[in-house]
């Protein structure tokens, strides 16, 4: 009997450790105080983590997403070589025991919020569909980490390679009305259209972005018939999709998208500088400008 | 004798409707265009009206029409040999393991080296689970084990199916489990007509050759042995011949399930309940079905990428469930 009840106390005692260790940790931490730079700050989002790698100060950023480590989707992977990598997965955050955690609007929902309710500090960004987004990216992430100084430093370089770009004449073409056509054309013949990163990048390099011209907003699906007669200038193609294996980039390799678009019609892009609107977007604009300049004279003397 | 008399009007009937689909689908795209310009576009071969028929429409339709028939005709031959209403190559789970096959000859970069690769891979898959149905099934008629190999089948090659995609570095691979199990014809292009139909040709030949013996089949086991059938050799013609028919079908357009359930079983009562007469009937008639289908799928939908395997599921899942309830009430 007596065994018994000291059973049944020592059950409820343990009962009562483990319920207070879960209101301890339902309950939210007391958050750095305000203007306190966090110290350990993890990145959970591609773009998050290039953004951050380049605001950051030396040890301020302690780990980044699995994806900024790869070098075919990522422009930064030789510089998140020396950091902890994450899968962006609660458990291994959690571990890395950061006071700040930066990730996409659109990370996991399910991980954000159980960080939020293991009372870790978690702060959202939007992904970039315009230069201005880039901008205000790069001074939030400075504002965060404390390193307002070296985000305004990025912005300025930005904002004076920019303007370096719009004023160099675009090939032989002005911006507007007569500037050659650019579809792109992607894996499951995905293409974009106004609002996004992509006609920001096109509109920069002196094009104009079918997706728009097709009232096309956002990334959906072009059938391959529609790009055909729709018959753009220039038609872009991933140059890392192209070689890739997979049924969806199968369309890529499509008998009618050679018979339509000659070589010299096609320009490849390096899709790592358009996945994430961060100051180094502007090399996609450069190399583009420079991949369409190259064709146009000829082709234009082709076709009209 | 009205079957015997009514049968050539039938197959005519039904060769009519798959053409008249065929021409339909060459007619209607993902985007508009005059059907006076698609006429024309025959002059003018460089035109973009000519190129879209020719290079994405023409290939659509070949396979809408060829995958149709092989499935119809595979699910006639299965239902007759296993003597099992609900045999059918979606529901067996063979169409599921052929995905596998071509899932693994893709990614596993096989398709890199030959790309006949793609429809052997996929017919070795087929092969693998058509010989275990028919170990599994052959020896009873039961409709529980049937269903249950099938089920069994089915979820084991779409779990190695996900694996398989899931280990692949192609940032494209895990989203394409949709496309493997539920099947499309979106952009294939006549490289795929080339893959495809040379193995669906050759498995419906086989196929054909077992129609005397279905007959005798009907019958039982013994008197068709009695009858001087070679059970043996028609076991081997209905095995390979789906594996090599289905396998080649799947691997360029997915799983595509319950053509070969609904098709036969809609067209059995108008041939007279003759298994040798099902064939040609239900390879016209799957042929029609299916090109119906991907028509559907590019009016309902046209810019959202529709998969074909919802369509035939909307039609067969009902249909499959009537089937059951209607088969119970028989036996009991």
């Amino acid at each position: 009997m007596r065994a018994s009840r000291q059973a049944s106390d020592a059950r409820r005692g343990a009962a009562g450790r483990v319920l207070a260790v879960l209101l301890a940790l339902t309950a939210p931490t007391v958050a750095p105080a305000a203007g306190e730079a966090p110290r350990r700050v993890v990145s959970m989002n591609l773009c998050t983590d290039q953004i951050a790698m380049l605001v950051a100060a030396p040890g301020q950023l302690v780990s980044v997403s699995h994806l900024a480590a790869r070098p075919d989707v990522s422009l930064m992977s030789a510089e998140a070589a020396g950091l902890a990598i994450n899968h962006g997965l609660a458990e291994e955050i959690f571990r890395l025991d950061p006071d700040l955690v930066v990730a996409g609007t659109y990370t996991t929902r399910a991980t954000v919020n159980l960080l939020r309710r293991l009372g870790r500090r978690v702060e959202e960004f939007r992904p970039e569909a315009s230069f201005a987004d880039i901008r205000e990216n790069v001074r939030r992430m400075g504002e965060l980490l404390g390193r307002e100084a070296e985000a305004a430093r990025l912005i300025a370089a930005f904002d004076a390679e920019a303007a370096a770009l719009a004023a160099a004449p675009p090939g032989e073409d002005a911006p507007g009305k007569g500037a050659p056509v650019l579809g792109s054309f992607g894996a499951n013949s995905y293409t974009s259209g106004a609002g996004t990163l992509e006609n920001a990048i096109v509109g920069a390099a002196g094009l104009r972005h079918l997706g728009e011209d097709l009232a096309i907003t956002g990334t959906t699906r072009l059938p391959l018939e529609a790009l055909v007669l729709a018959d753009p200038d220039y038609v872009l193609l991933w140059e890392r999709s192209r070689n890739d294996p997979s049924r969806a980039a199968d369309i890529l390799r499509h008998p009618a998208l050679d018979a339509r678009f000659s070589s010299e019609r096609r320009l490849s892009a390096d899709s790592r500088a358009w996945i994430c609107g961060t100051p180094l977007t502007l090399e996609a604009v450069k190399r583009l400008r420079a991949e369409a300049s190259g064709g146009t004279s000829r082709h234009r003397e082709a076709t009209r | 004798m009205t079957a015997d008399r009514r049968y050539p009007l039938l197959l005519a009937g039904l060769g009519l409707l798959a053409a008249l689909l065929f021409l339909a689908s060459l007619g209607i795209g993902q985007v508009w265009i005059d059907p006076l310009t698609l006429v024309a576009a025959f002059n003018d071969t460089d035109s973009a009206e000519a190129l879209i028929l020719a290079e994405i429409r023409l290939p659509r339709a070949l396979l809408g029409a060829g995958i149709g028939a092989i499935l119809g005709l595979s699910g006639a031959v299965l239902q007759g040999f296993l003597r099992n209403p609900l045999a059918e190559p979606g529901l067996l789970g063979i169409s599921a393991s052929a995905s596998l096959g071509a899932v693994i000859a893709i990614y596993a970069g096989l398709t890199a080296l030959h790309p006949y690769a793609l429809p052997l891979c996929a017919l070795a898959g087929a092969l693998v689970a058509v010989t275990l149905v028919q170990m599994l099934v052959g020896r009873s008629g039961d409709i529980l084990v049937i269903i249950l190999a099938g089920v069994a089948l089915s979820s084991l090659a779409g779990a190695l199916t996900s694996l398989a995609l899931n280990l692949s570095p192609s940032p494209f691979a895990a989203l394409e489990i949709v496309f493997w199990m539920l099947g499309s014809l979106t952009d294939r292009s006549l490289v795929h007509v080339g893959l495809a139909l040379p193995f669906i040709l050759v498995g419906g030949v086989m196929l054909a050759l077992t129609g005397r013996a279905l007959d005798a089949l009907a019958l039982g086991p013994d008197v068709a042995r009695s009858l001087g059938i070679d059970l043996d050799r028609t076991r081997v013609l209905a095995v390979v011949g789906t594996a090599i028919g289905v396998g080649g079908a799947t691997a360029v357009s997915g799983a595509i399930g319950f053509v070969g359930l609904i098709v036969p079983h809609l067209l059995r009562p108008l041939v007279g309940h003759r298994p040798s007469r099902l064939l040609p009937a239900s390879a016209l008639g799957g042929a029609a079905f299916l090109l119906a289908a991907d028509i559907v799928v590019r009016v309902v939908m046209p810019d959202r990428d529709l998969k074909l395997g919802v369509v035939t599921a909307l039609l067969g899942a009902p249909f499959f469930l009537w089937l059951l309830v209607s088969l119970r009430g028989r036996s009991a």
